[in-house]
C-alpha cells in the first residue's frame, strides 16, 4: 500500500484538512501513514503518493446512513472486504447515494480490486461532478494501474475544484516524476508546499528530487528543514501516542530513503518559513478562494504571518458560508484577542466550544477569565 | 320480573366494563400514565407506560414519558435510555432531546448535554428552557461570557424565570460585574425570594463595598433559612471587615463555624482570636 493519508474526523460537511501548525486535533487520528509493501516499492520508492480518506458522516439520520458510517469505520480499520459490504447494503438502500460509492472505491483501492474501485469512482463523480478529492482518489487508482497521463489528468480536475488541495499537487508532482518531467514535477511539490509548509510527504519528495538532479546543497537544507517540522509537530502542544508514532514512521520514512537526521539548524529553518508563508500568502490572493475551508487555510495563513486583521477578515468569511465551522470561531477568537477585543473574542471562543470544539474551554479559562 | 332484571343488568354490565377494559389502547395507558405521574405514583404510571409500549412498540410518547418517571425516581441511565429510543422513534422530539441534555448534564457529561440541547435549540428556537440549560452547562465549563448570552436569550423568550436572573447574576459576578448582577438578583428576589439569590446579593454588594446593604441582604436569607451556614458567614464577613463590629462578625462566625461552614475556622482563627 502506498503511503497515504487518513483522516477520520467524523463530520459530514467539513473536507479533508490537515493543519499542521496547529497540533492539537480533537477527534481525530491524525496523519498515518505507511510504508509501501514490497511488490510496489520498486515503482513507487523514489516518491510518496496519498489517498484520501473522505469524512464520514457523525449523524446516522437513516439506515442507509448507518451503513455508510460503519463502512467507514471499518475501512478506517483497515477491514476493506466488510466495509464493502456495509457500503453495498447503504447503496442497496439508497441508490444515488454519492458518498457511499466514493467510500467503496477507497474500500475497493484497499483490497486491491483497481477495476471496481475505478467503477465506483465513475458513479461517485457522475452523482456530484464537484467531488475534488473523489478525483484525487481515482488519480491515484490510475496511476496505480500504470497510466499516469490519466492520473494528472484527474489531479488537474481537482484541483479545478478545489484549487487548495495540497495532495492533489504533490501526487500530481510525482506523476509528472514518473513520466521525467522533473521540472513540472518540483513545481508541484512546491505549491503543495506553499499551502502547506508542514506537508511532509511533499517535502520529502522534493528532497529526493533535489539529490536525484543533483543539487545536493539544496537537498540538504530542505531536509533539515523536512526534520525541523516533524520535530516541531511532536514538541507542539498536543504530544498524543498517535502524533508520536506518527513522526517515529515519518523519520524511518527519511531512514529508509538515505536521508539520514542530521544537525538542525533553527534559525535557517525559521527563515525558510517565512519566506514560503509570505509567498504563500501571494499564490493563495491570486488564486481567489471560495469555499469555508478555502478561506479558513487563508486565514490561518494571515495568522501565521502575523496579520490578525486580515485574518479575521478571513475567517467572517468561511463563518459566513459555514455557521458551524467550529474551528473556525475558535481561530478568529484567537485572533481577536491579539487586536484587543476581549469581549468579541471570548465570545467566538464560547461559539466554538457551543459547536463542540473542547480546547475553547481550555482557552476561555486560560484567556478570559 | 324485577328479580330477573336486576342480574342481567349485572350480566350486561360486567361484560361491558370487561370489554372495555380489554379495548384499552396504548393511548389510553398512555394518558392514564400521565395522570398518575402528575400525582406522583411512579411505579403503578410507569407500569402503565411499560403497557402502552407493549400495545404499541414504536410509541415514542410513551417511551419519552416513561424516561421521564425514572428521572423522577433517579434512575438516570434507565431515563437516558428511554429517551434515545423515543429519539429513534421521533427524530425531531424536542422535549426528548431537552430532557436527554438536562439527564446528561446532570451525569456530568457535559459535552453529550450541549449536543442535545444544541439540537432542541434548532428544534424549537422559541422555548426558554432549552436555552437556560445550554446556558447552565456553559457555566460549568467557565464559559461565563457564554452562559449570559444563553440566559439572556431564555428571559428574553420568557421574563418569569427566576432561575435564569439568578443563574445570569452569578455569571455576571464572576466576571466581577456586580452592579448587573445585583439588577439581576433584584429581579430573581421579586419573582421568588430565596436564601440564595438573598446570599448572592450581599455578596455582590459587599464587593461593591457596601456593607451595611450585604447584612441587610443576610439577614433576610437568615429569616428564610435559619440554619444556612453561608448566611452566617457571609454577615459575619460583612461584620467584621466592612462595618469593623468584631463582637458580631465574629459570634456570627462561630455559628457558621458550628453549621460545619469550613471557610468561617480559618477566618475565625486570623480575626477573633
Amino acid at each position: 500500500m502506498p503511503m497515504r493519508f487518513m483522516s477520520s474526523k467524523n463530520t459530514a460537511s467539513d473536507s479533508f484538512r490537515i493543519d499542521a501548525k496547529q497540533g492539537f486535533l480533537p477527534q481525530r487520528k491524525a496523519l498515518f501513514l505507511s510504508l509501501p509493501p514490497s511488490h510496489m516499492k520498486k515503482r513507487i520508492c523514489h516518491f510518496f503518493l496519498i489517498t484520501l480518506f473522505l469524512p464520514a458522516g457523525l449523524y446516522a439520520q437513516s439506515e442507509a446512513q448507518d451503513f455508510y458510517v460503519r463502512g467507514c469505520q471499518k475501512s478506517n480499520a483497515d477491514e476493506a472486504q466488510a466495509a464493502i459490504q456495509d457500503f453495498n447494503r447503504a447503496i442497496e438502500l439508497k441508490p444515488g447515494y454519492a458518498q457511499a460509492y466514493a467510500q467503496r472505491g477507497i474500500a475497493q483501492t484497499n483490497a486491491r480490486d483497481y477495476a471496481a474501485a475505478l467503477e465506483d469512482f465513475d458513479q461517485a463523480l457522475r452523482l456530484q461532478p464537484d467531488d475534488a478529492d473523489t478525483y484525487v482518489n481515482r488519480g491515484h487508482v490510475r496511476n496505480l494501474l500504470n497510466k499516469p497521463k490519466e492520473a494528472i489528468h484527474d489531479y488537474s480536475r481537482a484541483l479545478k475544484f478545489n484549487p487548495l488541495n495540497k495532495v492533489a499537487l504533490n501526487n500530481r508532482g510525482a506523476c509528472r516524476q514518473e513520466l521525467k518531467q522533473n521540472r513540472k514535477a518540483m513545481r508541484n511539490y512546491r505549491k503543495s508546499l506553499l499551502l502547506d509548509t508542514g506537508f511532509i510527504p511533499a517535502r520529502l519528495n522534493e528532497c529526493l528530487l533535489l539529490k536525484k538532479t543533483g543539487h545536493l546543497q539544496e537537498a540538504k537544507i530542505r531536509q533539515e528543514s523536512a526534520l525541523k517540522q516533524i520535530f516541531k509537530k511532536k514538541s507542539n502542544r498536543d504530544t498524543s501516542d498517535v502524533l508520536t508514532k506518527d513522526s517515529l514512521n515519518q523519520i524511518r520514512e527519511m531512514a529508509q530513503n538515505n536521508l539520514t537526521p542530521i544537525d538542525l539548524n533553527m534559525p535557517q529553518a525559521e527563515a525558510l518559513r517565512h519566506r514560503s508563508l509570505k509567498a504563500s500568502l501571494l499564490i493563495l490572493s491570486t488564486r481567489n478562494p471560495s469555499g469555508a475551508q478555502a478561506h479558513f487555510d487563508m486565514g490561518n495563513a494571515k495568522a501565521d504571518a502575523g496579520d490578525a486583521k486580515g485574518a479575521v477578515l478571513d475567517y467572517d468569511k468561511a463563518i459566513e458560508l459555514n455557521p458551524k465551522f467550529a474551528e473556525a470561531y475558535e481561530k478568529r477568537g484567537l485572533e481577536k484577542l491579539k487586536l484587543n477585543l476581549k469581549e468579541q473574542a471570548c465570545l467566538d471562543l464560547s461559539k466554538a466550544g457551543e459547536l463542540g470544539y473542547k480546547q475553547a474551554y481550555v482557552d476561555i479559562r486560560k484567556l478570559c477569565h | 320480573m324485577k328479580k330477573i332484571a336486576i342480574p342481567l343488568l349485572s350480566v350486561f354490565l360486567l361484560s361491558f366494563s370487561l370489554t372495555a377494559q380489554a379495548q384499552l389502547s396504548a393511548e389510553d395507558y398512555d394518558g392514564k400514565g400521565n395522570n398518575l405521574y402528575t400525582r406522583g405514583d411512579y411505579t403503578a404510571a410507569t407500569e402503565c407506560f411499560n403497557k402502552a409500549i407493549e400495545a404499541k412498540p414504536d410509541y415514542a410518547e410513551a417511551y419519552y414519558h416513561r424516561g421521564l418517571v425514572a428521572d423522577k425516581l433517579g434512575a438516570y441511565e434507565a431515563s437516558i435510555e428511554d429517551y434515545n429510543k423515543a429519539i429513534e422513534l421521533n427524530k425531531e422530539y424536542y422535549l426528548a432531546f431537552l430532557n436527554r441534555g438536562i439527564a446528561k448534564n446532570r451525569m456530568h457529561d457535559y459535552d453529550a448535554a450541549m449536543k442535545d440541547l444544541n439540537r432542541a435549540i434548532e428544534l424549537r428556537s422559541d422555548q426558554a428552557e432549552a436555552y437556560y440549560r445550554r446556558g447552565d452547562c456553559k457555566y460549568t465549563f467557565e464559559d461565563y461570557r457564554g452562559a449570559i448570552l444563553d440566559f439572556s436569550k431564555a428571559i428574553s423568550l420568557n421574563a418569569l424565570m427566576p432561575d435564569a436572573y439568578y443563574h445570569r447574576a452569578s455569571a455576571e459576578c464572576a466576571l466581577q460585574d456586580y452592579k448587573a448582577g445585583i439588577l439581576d438578583l433584584d429581579k430573581a428576589i421579586e419573582l421568588y425570594p430565596s436564601a440564595e439569590t438573598y446570599i448572592l446579593r450581599g455578596a455582590a454588594k459587599k464587593e461593591l463595598g457596601d456593607a451595611k446593604g450585604a447584612v441587610v441582604d443576610c439577614n433576610e436569607a437568615i429569616k428564610l433559612d435559619p440554619v444556612y451556614a453561608e448566611a452566617y458567614y457571609y454577615r459575619g464577613i460583612a461584620e467584621l471587615m466592612g462595618l469593623g463590629k468584631k463582637n458580631e462578625g465574629c459570634s456570627d462566625l462561630s455559628k457558621a463555624k458550628d453549621l460545619e461552614y469550613a471557610d468561617a475556622f480559618y477566618v475565625i482563627k486570623k480575626y477573633c482570636q
